[in-house]
């Protein structure tokens, strides 16, 4: 391996590190913000990945694999918590929550109104058939609402 | 660390342990049975304590313990230390609170605060060894509080009771005055010696250039300045021997801050036999005991000390004269015997030669006086006990058939006080006689001493007396039993008698063991490093015999009044009524005092109390107020959102690493 | 002030892709009033190229060109990826293209020959992960898309404060393996004189001498200051040693007029010149780590030449890592628990 392998990785690592923190600081979605930190995680891997190579062991690898592990623990808490937020309030954005600003401080609210673009029409995603019945044969999601 | 050190640090921490177990099991699982631990702590103390007594060879010390404080020039370890004056200690307060422990598991059976009460008492046998095994002056002074905590909560132990709890209130602040004392004295001597080691200190003043006669020239290095004899011996030792004084005095009840004593009686009977009677109330004592190579350079302070003694002893004896509640009686008693042990220390005045005999008789005194005044209390105790908890000597009388053991043991003790040869007090009161009679002749101090001579001559008659005088009331005459008692007017049992004998039989003989007829307690303490070389003291026969006159006479003379001719008291009384009005209001120092110290000072609380709420408290709210008003500006980054802390760590860490790269 | 400017001026070649970017992402983040432009897009292309360009460092010996246009394609793709994921208003597409980052920082992986790594990286984000969190997108944003995901928190700090980390620590990069220019033009120079002079037969002192001076300062300084940006460098004290045993041996033969002997000299300079020039590029200033230690590594994490790269890391996992892979997973196993515990409904909700 080439000595400009690992400058070239860890180059590389910290762009992946610097995007996800700016997306996790600026993204109100939570599981984006979610998604950004798994990303920086990806850029820390890839130090430790180049730094292996570079000195020709597999610690480097090793320790991607237990981030790994670490982060998948990680995954299905934040996704649990999410779900739980999103019980409560019913939304994903994360500022909402902003209860735990000091007291007699107004909540930061959003000031100008979106504009209105034509791609931001709702989406549709597909719906999967009841169990136990052929597609062909179920009902549209209009009629299965008026059967109750 | 050695055998002994091992022996020193278990004698210190079994009681602790023990207090902390009953405290913590008492009340849920030990209940009834919560006595257990603190015998079994103060069994294995005791055997612990004699053991070290015997292993004590010639002018040895044994230390045992632990780096504690060290900033600085300042290095306070916790560290043990017995010596032959430690080793008595120890031995007295352990066998003491040993045979009152076994004694209060009969007295306070039944007691909600049965638990409570072995705790604290365990507590207190903590703190008053380690007070005495400190080697320095800011563990004694810790500990010299912690019993003052333990005295606090043993008087106000029944603290519904109004008066118990205002005698605890009452003993805790006469006590601060003492306290306060004896803080400046331990801060002067830090600032005068540089250390607050005992044996640090009492090695730059050391005592024997006097004890040898030679003259004293060098200079001595503390910390970094030279220090010259004139500037050591000088006023600053006399302050610091008056501040220990007032400590002392604060502790071991001495005119005129002897006023909680009597008060504190209001604590149960066996607590105050051991605190108030035998042990704490004689730390006092230990103190200046344990500082006899400081007071020896400050004669004035010894004279002081001697007529702060006679005046106490007198003025409590007088009192004791007139009073009818039997437990006041013996504390006044108490205030007056530890007037005689004042007496004894300071009879060195101007005699450094003398400093070690007086130091023997007042801390023999301690010794015998802790045998059977506690005995004494304790027969109190079990009189009150059977009495319903009424011992006012007006209603009760004739106790000797009902009570036959209590009786002879309460007769052994009164004896021993009153100094009725063989018994124990005879021997030590010797001793101090002799102290103060050598005093008084080739001294500078000769006449104080030859007047204090007398004074104590005239207590140790009155002492006689008023033991006979209750003595008497209490157990002869017809019987007079009060109605609080009801049917259960009866001989105490086993676990209260087995106590009163052990006392009474160590009232008998540790005069005769130890005393003048042996030496041995002389021999024991004379190895002490810390005391000036000893010089022996021969008694003179005329001292004896003017001592056993002074006791016969007072106790004939009680018989006389109180057995023999019953109307005789009352005719007295009347005819100097003035006297007698005087001594049973005690003279009239609680409200004399309550004149002159507590109302100023009240006044003053009252002026302070409103500097207090309107200058400090103004000045701290304000400060209070400026972050808060500050804070109005800084309000607005806490926002609650999640994202915004996110991105302001972020920036800082940016930043920090920016600053990082910029200097590498 | 000036030395600022300076500084810029010297290092615009990763200023410049850095400026790029960071107005990329903060106009391309969502706003609430500015759609996306495909002018922005261009940008950050062009950021990335640029970057491309100036950022990597290529000094060492190349494995092969493959390996270079992989590295690069994984490279940029993972980078573009990540650009769009967090500028995607849609947050199926955003955790697409998650999924591409991961595959192309897989790609990445495998370059450095971990195969199971990129295997199990794969499985594990691109599968389970993504899956996950886009059924729970799904489930959550029936109706459309979010007003919140329209909109964004401080886009300008947020891409400040990213950048900014993300120039700092590509500085400490680049001055870490940055072999220093007059180094390199000090060896290039020494090599031409021995070069020539091994050609021609007539050698004056004076020139020689001339050649051991830069600029007008002695040789002997510019290399002993080149010399202190090596602090892990372990021949570091020899080299100092030599440096000195040159300096005096320069003024003798310099005293004596021995062509010979100063030409001898000469070629040591080049060799100590040249050895420098290699640690510089593998000790490095901020990192200091040679290459290829070996020696604080047990035989089982050891990287050895012969095939069966997955037997060799479950070694390692195994051998040197065992404890802590119990551990992994007890963890994962309470995890599991955990998450099945905080997304029950109380009792009386779901009743």
């Amino acid at each position: 391996m080439s000595q400009a392998i690992l400058p070239n990785y860890l180059i590389v690592g910290a762009i992946l590190f610097g995007l996800g923190a700016i997306g996790f600081l600026s993204r109100r979605n939570l599981i984006l913000m979610f998604l950004s930190a798994e990303m920086m995680l990806q850029g820390v891997a890839l130090n430790l990945v180049g730094f292996g190579g570079h000195h020709k062991n597999y610690q480097g690898q090793a320790f991607v694999i237990f981030m790994l592990t670490v982060a998948a623990c990680e995954a299905a808490l934040a996704l649990a918590l999410i779900l739980v937020l999103f019980r409560n309030r019913k939304t994903l954005d994360v500022s909402v929550w902003q209860d735990l600003r000091e007291a007699n401080q107004d909540p930061v609210q959003d000031e100008s109104p979106l504009l209105l673009e034509p791609e931001m029409t709702p989406m549709h995603f597909p719906r999967l058939t009841p169990a136990g019945l052929r597609p062909d044969q179920a009902a549209s999601p209009e009629e299965a609402a008026t059967r109750g | 660390m050695g055998k002994q050190a091992e022996l020193l640090a278990m004698i210190g921490v079994v009681p602790v342990l023990a207090s902390v177990l009953t405290a913590a099991l008492g009340p849920r699982v030990l209940k009834h049975r919560s006595h257990w631990p603190t015998l079994a702590a103060l069994g294995y103390a005791l055997v612990l304590s004699i053991a070290m007594l015997f292993s004590m060879s010639e002018g040895s010390s044994y230390t045992a313990g632990f780096e504690w404080l060290n900033m600085g020039r300042m290095d306070i370890p916790v560290r043990l230390v017995a010596d032959p004056l430690t080793a008595i200690m120890l031995v007295t307060v352990h066998a003491v609170a040993l045979l009152v422990a076994i004694f209060s598991v009969g007295y306070m059976h039944d007691d909600p605060g049965y638990a409570r009460y072995f705790s604290v008492f365990s507590l207190f046998v903590f703190c008053m060894v380690m007070l005495v095994m400190a080697n320095n002056f800011l563990m004694l002074f810790i500990f010299w509080e912690g019993v003052g905590l333990c005295s606090y909560l043993l008087i106000g132990f029944w603290y519904q009771k109004p008066a118990a709890a205002a005698a605890a209130r009452k003993a805790f602040l006469v006590n601060r005055i003492g306290d306060f004392g004896l803080l400046i004295a331990v801060f002067l001597i830090w600032t005068q010696f540089g250390t607050l080691n005992f044996a640090e200190v009492f090695r730059q003043l050391d005592y024997r250039y006097l004890a040898e006669g030679k003259p004293f020239d060098g200079a001595i290095v503390v910390g970094e300045r030279m220090l010259t004899h004139a500037q050591i011996v000088g006023w600053p030792l006399l302050t610091i021997c008056i501040c220990l004084m007032l400590g002392a005095m604060g502790k071991s009840a001495q005119f005129p801050l002897h006023v909680w004593l009597p008060d504190a009686m209001e604590g149960p009977t066996p607590a105050s036999a051991l605190i108030h009677a035998a042990t704490m109330v004689t730390a006092g004592v230990y103190l200046v005991a344990r500082c006899t190579p400081i007071f020896i350079h400050a004669p004035q302070a010894q004279a002081l000390l001697a007529v702060v003694g006679a005046v106490t002893a007198l003025v409590a004896a007088l009192i004791a004269l007139t009073q009818n509640d039997l437990k006041r009686i013996m504390a006044y008693s108490t205030v007056s015997q530890l007037g005689y042990m004042f007496m004894a220390l300071g009879s060195a005045a101007g005699n450094p030669n003398l400093a070690t005999f007086a130091v023997i008789a007042a801390i023999f005194h301690l010794f015998t006086h802790a045998f059977f005044k506690a005995l004494l209390f304790l027969g109190c105790g079990s009189v009150m006990h059977a009495m319903g908890g009424v011992i006012d000597l007006r209603r009760i009388g004739g106790l000797k058939k009902l009570m036959p053991w209590t009786h002879l043991t309460f007769a052994i003790g009164a004896a021993g006080l009153a100094g009725i040869p063989p018994l124990a007090g005879f021997w030590s009161k010797d001793e101090i006689l002799v102290s103060l009679n050598q005093a008084s002749h080739g001294s500078p101090y000769g006449l104080l001493f030859t007047l204090i001579l007398g004074i104590a001559i005239l207590t140790a008659f009155l002492t006689a007396f008023y033991t006979g005088r209750a003595y008497f009331l209490a157990f002869w005459g017809p019987e007079r039993i009060p109605e609080e008692a009801g049917h259960h007017a009866h001989e105490s049992g086993r676990w209260m008698l087995i106590p009163l004998f052990g006392l009474a039989a160590g009232t008998v003989l540790v005069g005769i063991l130890f005393g003048t007829p042996t030496h041995l307690f002389e021999h024991f303490l004379t190895q002490s490093e810390s005391l000036p070389k000893f010089q022996a003291v021969h008694g003179s026969g005329m001292i004896v015999l003017v001592s056993i006159l002074a006791a016969g006479g007072g106790a004939g003379l009680a018989a006389i009044f109180y057995q023999l001719r019953p109307e005789l008291p009352s005719r007295m009384a009347q005819a100097a009524w003035r006297f007698y009005d005087y001594s049973s209001h005690r003279f009239y120092l609680d409200e004399i005092l309550g004149l002159i110290l507590v109302r100023p000072l009240k006044g003053l609380a009252a002026f302070i109390q409103l500097f207090d709420l309107h200058v400090v408290d103004g000045l701290v709210d304000w400060v209070g107020q400026v972050p808060g008003y500050l804070g109005q500006w800084f309000r607005p980054v806490q926002n609650g959102l999640l994202q915004f802390y996110a991105l302001a760590s972020l920036l800082g860490l940016a930043v920090f690493v920016i600053v990082l790269l910029a200097k590498f | 002030m000036g030395s600022l400017f300076t500084w810029v001026w010297q290092h615009w070649y990763v200023l410049l892709p850095l400026l790029l970017g960071f107005l990329a992402i903060w106009k391309l983040l969502p706003h609430a009033r500015q759609p996306q432009s495909a002018a922005m897009m261009g940008l950050g292309a062009a950021a990335i190229i640029l970057g491309g360009i100036v950022l990597p460092r290529a000094t060492g010996v190349h494995v092969s060109w493959m390996f270079d246009l992989f590295f690069y394609l994984f490279a940029g793709a993972a980078i573009a990826s990540a650009g769009a994921m967090i500028t995607q208003r849609n947050p199926v597409y955003a955790a697409l293209y998650f999924a591409l980052v991961i595959l192309n920082v897989c790609g990445l992986f495998l370059l450095q020959s971990g195969p199971f790594l990129a295997a199990a990286t794969v499985i594990v984000y691109a599968g389970a992960i993504i899956v996950t969190f886009l059924f729970v997108i799904m489930f959550a944003q029936q109706s459309g898309l979010a007003q919140y995901d329209r909109r964004c928190r401080e886009p300008l700090l947020a891409s400040l404060a990213g950048f900014l980390l993300m120039g700092a620590l590509l500085y400490a990069i680049n001055a870490s393996y940055q072999v220093s220019p007059r180094l390199t033009g000090l060896v290039k120079g020494l090599e031409e004189t021995v070069n020539s002079a091994a050609k021609t037969t007539k050698l004056e002192v004076k020139d020689l001498m001339g050649i051991l001076r830069v600029n007008d300062a002695p040789i002997d300084l510019l290399l002993a200051e080149e010399l202190n940006r090596l602090p892990g460098w372990p021949e570091k004290a020899a080299a100092r040693a030599k440096l000195h045993q040159l300096e005096t041996q320069v003024i003798a033969a310099a005293a004596n007029q021995d062509t010979a002997v100063l030409l001898n000299l000469v070629k040591e300079y080049y060799s100590l010149a040249a050895s420098l020039q290699h640690a510089q590029q593998r000790y490095t200033g901020l990192l200091g780590i040679p290459a290829g230690m070996q020696t604080q590594v047990s035989p089982l994490s050891r990287r050895t030449e012969e095939p069966g790269h997955v037997a060799q890391l479950g070694r390692t996992l195994f051998g040197d890592y065992l404890l802590a892979v119990e551990l992994a997973a007890v963890l994962l196993l309470i995890a599991t628990v955990g998450a099945i515990v905080i997304v029950q409904r109380p009792k009386e909700a779901a009743a």
